[in-house]
């Protein structure tokens, strides 16, 4: 039996889509994938559902037995010895902080968090470790993490005979494959834009913004939840590089939007 | 959904279709039956008798030609629908006219098996109303004898041809809601089930329902129905019952209970749980299939998951791909908010609130199948087990005893095997 639930409807001889949606990294995960048989499909969605899981339970700062959960935890008193691939992730989103003009900040959540607090991440390549150089510093993957579980999930379905596929995260991370079946690319109405739509195919649309009433979109600058809820989308190649520039162009101002175009440009579009 | 839709959707999912429903191939023939014509006799058209009538009238392949009832009002009533029909105050009659290709049987339940028996001697095909007989051992006599005489032979389980079902089955067959971990069925009434009597004489043959020597009561007229779900969606026959039944609120006369509940054991301990009040009416009726994923209300047309719904804008892709429409995907909002979807409303199973309950679907298949001499595959075997398993809850109710499904009245079917007619 298969470990979520799922619909399959063929549509002919040769044509299928298995939908398949579970609960992972805080947030639903729904995958429409198209033209496998129902067995394949649904394995196909286990071994994605695998990963996903498998970067939650490093990567996830709710979780105290996760790996980032104790680097927070620790940090700030020893080195620590991180994992190769948390390590990596880390690094790379400090050097979006720089590429965003500080813009882009994994450190909001710190107590207290002040201007720069990024700074006291000191992060070394060639021991893999990383300290940090005051109490309170809080790392948080949330977003990120949903675009690299994306990234992570592509490379899965890039080694599958699937070719034709559309992966929501949270509804805030989408990345569209191939063709929806009745026609070129996926075409998806985005959020809060009045039933504007685009069409994707091999590409990622990434929102960011605060919900009515829940305002968890935290400008580096000042520190303070940010109040508006008009979301900001971006269509890029990948996952992780549409989590870092939708939150980053959600707390920008103008100087940071320009240097944030300067910096990523060719590497996205704003939706 | 009306007949060419239902036609349309089967030749678009077909092959899945025809696993969990394989009687539906008695629509393969369609296009080359279109001028021919299925001439069907009623006997007993009363209120079941002409609502069938009702839609054998809409299909130009069938014809009613002739009627046969021992009460004049029906037969009045009838020809209003159909009045060239000839008609006959004795089944027998009926059975020797060579104009009559069917019979469709619509009568009290004691006088289905002699009517249906020689109907099959006539060489007539066969639509009997269920339950087929009033015990198991007339079931299995009719059904051998539709073996022996090679005619088409159908039972009134309309829910076998219920878009709804159909779907049902497909999904729970394809393991969408897990494994099957019980049914519970129920049909739930608050009204004496009395029909007006316009003198006393009349009470027994218009008030049969009420008396054991016409009818086995609430197993025989409402459970027959329900307890094939369970048999349909878990592919098995349950082999054992229990059950109490007792008259706890109608106590005017009656001798049948208005008041069961059975219990069905399939082989590897899962239950179907049936209960049948005619005292209270809030939980209506239904045949909850519940699976460790998820659960259908076939009734209600809806389904749920157990943990988390799926999403809405995925799922109006997912049927508008089936039905082929293109169209962009809505995403709700900028991230999901758990807290709304705590109340599961469950979703709709074909999209859309249920219309219908196969009755003119089973009466199309009929009609193909009396016009090409086909008898599609499983439906008679559907019909005999939904029958002889409401007898046999019945029979333990009356016993107070737990019951086997007995050897002897088992056919080659699922996971009933009969050494003697294999
Ligand atoms: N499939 C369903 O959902 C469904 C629904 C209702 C009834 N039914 C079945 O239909 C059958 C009839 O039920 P009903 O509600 O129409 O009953 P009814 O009493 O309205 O009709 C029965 C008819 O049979 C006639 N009849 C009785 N004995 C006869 C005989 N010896 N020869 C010829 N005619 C005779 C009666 O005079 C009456 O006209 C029953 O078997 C019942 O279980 C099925």
């Amino acid at each position: 039996m298969y470990p979520f639930p799922h619909l399959y409807k063929r549509l002919d001889a040769r044509h299928s889509i298995c939908y398949v949606w579970f609960e992972a990294m805080h947030t639903r995960v729904d995958m429409a994938l198209c033209h496998l048989p129902e067995a394949q499909a649904c394995g196909l969605a286990a071994a994605m559902r695998d990963e996903i899981l498998r970067i939650a339970r490093f990567a996830d700062r709710f979780n105290p037995e996760s790996e980032l959960s104790r680097l927070n935890r620790e940090a700030s008193r020893h080195e620590i010895k991180l994992s190769a691939e948390l390590h990596a992730i880390i690094s790379h989103c400090m050097d979006c902080h720089r590429r965003t003009a500080g813009a882009f900040d994994i450190t909001v959540q710190s107590t207290p968090h002040i201007p720069h607090t990024i700074d006291h991440v000191l992060c070394n390549p060639h021991t893999g470790t990383i300290r940090f150089t005051r109490p309170g510093v809080t790392i948080d993957l949330c977003g990120y993490i949903k675009g690299y579980a994306l990234d992570q999930v592509h490379r899965l379905l890039k080694q599958s005979p699937c070719s034709d596929a559309l992966i929501s995260l949270g509804n805030s991370s989408v990345l569209a494959c191939g063709n929806h079946p009745g026609g070129q690319g996926w075409p998806i109405v985005l959020p809060g834009q009045a039933g504007r739509s685009v069409t994707l195919s091999g590409q990622c649309l990434t929102t960011s913004g605060n919900t009515e009433g829940h305002y968890h979109l935290i400008d580096p600058c000042t520190g303070h939840a940010t109040s508006s809820t008009i979301p900001t989308s971006v269509i890029t190649p990948d996952g992780s590089t549409g989590e870092v520039l939708s939150t980053a162009l959600a707390v920008a101002d103008e100087a940071q939007r320009q240097f944030i175009a300067r910096s990523f440009q060719g590497q996205f579009s704003l939706a | 959904m009306d007949r060419r839709d239902f036609l349309k959707n089967l030749g678009a999912a077909g092959g899945t279709l025809l696993l969990a429903s394989p009687w539906l191939s008695a629509f393969a023939d369609v296009e080359h039956t279109r001028h021919s014509k299925a001439r069907i006799g009623v006997v007993g058209p009363g209120s079941r008798g002409r609502f069938l009538m009702s839609f054998l009238k809409n299909n130009p392949k069938a014809e009613v030609v002739a009627l046969c009832d021992i009460y004049r009002p029906s037969i009045d009533e009838a020809l209003k629908m159909y009045p060239q029909a000839r008609v006959y105050t004795d089944y027998r009659q009926l059975l020797e006219d060579k104009e009559v290709d069917a019979v469709l049987i619509a009568t009290p339940l004691d006088v289905h098996f002699p009517v249906a028996m020689a109907a099959f001697e006539a060489g007539k095909h066969v639509f009997c109303e269920k339950t087929l007989g009033i015990t198991i051992d007339e079931c299995y006599k009719m059904y051998h004898k539709h073996l022996d005489t090679g005619r088409v032979f159908f039972s009134g389980q309309q829910r076998l041809f219920d878009p709804r079902y159909i779907k049902v089955m497909e999904l729970v067959h394809a393991g969408t809601f897990g494994d099957i971990e019980g049914i519970r069925a129920y049909w739930f009434r608050n009204g004496d089930w009395r029909r007006p009597v316009p003198s006393p004489e009349l009470e027994r043959l218009i008030n049969w329902r009420l008396y054991k020597e016409h009818s086995k009561g609430l197993m025989t007229e409402l459970a027959c129905h329900q307890i094939q779900v369970g048999s349909w969606a878990l592919r098995q026959i349950p082999n054992r019952v229990m059950g109490h039944g007792a008259i706890t609120y109608w106590k005017d006369g009656r001798e049948v209970d208005d008041n069961v509940s059975c219990i069905y054991v399939f082989d590897n301990g899962v239950k179907l749980t049936y209960e049948s009040i005619i005292s209270n009416k809030f939980y209506g009726l239904e045949e909850q299939i519940l699976g460790h994923l998820g659960t259908v209300e076939p009734e209600k047309g809806k389904y749920y998951f157990e943990t988390i719904e799926p999403a809405p804008g995925f799922l109006q892709m997912v049927n508008d791909i089936e039905h082929k429409l293109f169209d962009a995907i809505p995403f709700a909002g900028t991230s999901w908010a758990p807290e709304t979807a705590n109340e599961n409303h469950g979703e709709f199973i074909l999209g859309k609130r249920p219309q219908g309950d196969g009755t003119s679907q089973m009466l199309d298949a009929f009609v193909e199948a009396v016009i090409t001499g086909k008898q599609p595959p499983r439906i008679a075997e559907e019909g005999y087990y939904a029958s002889a398993l409401c007898l046999l809850g019945y029979d333990a109710i009356e016993q107070e005893r737990i019951l086997t499904f007995p050897d002897e009245y088992k056919l080659n079917y699922l996971n009933h095997h009969n050494p003697t007619t294999a």
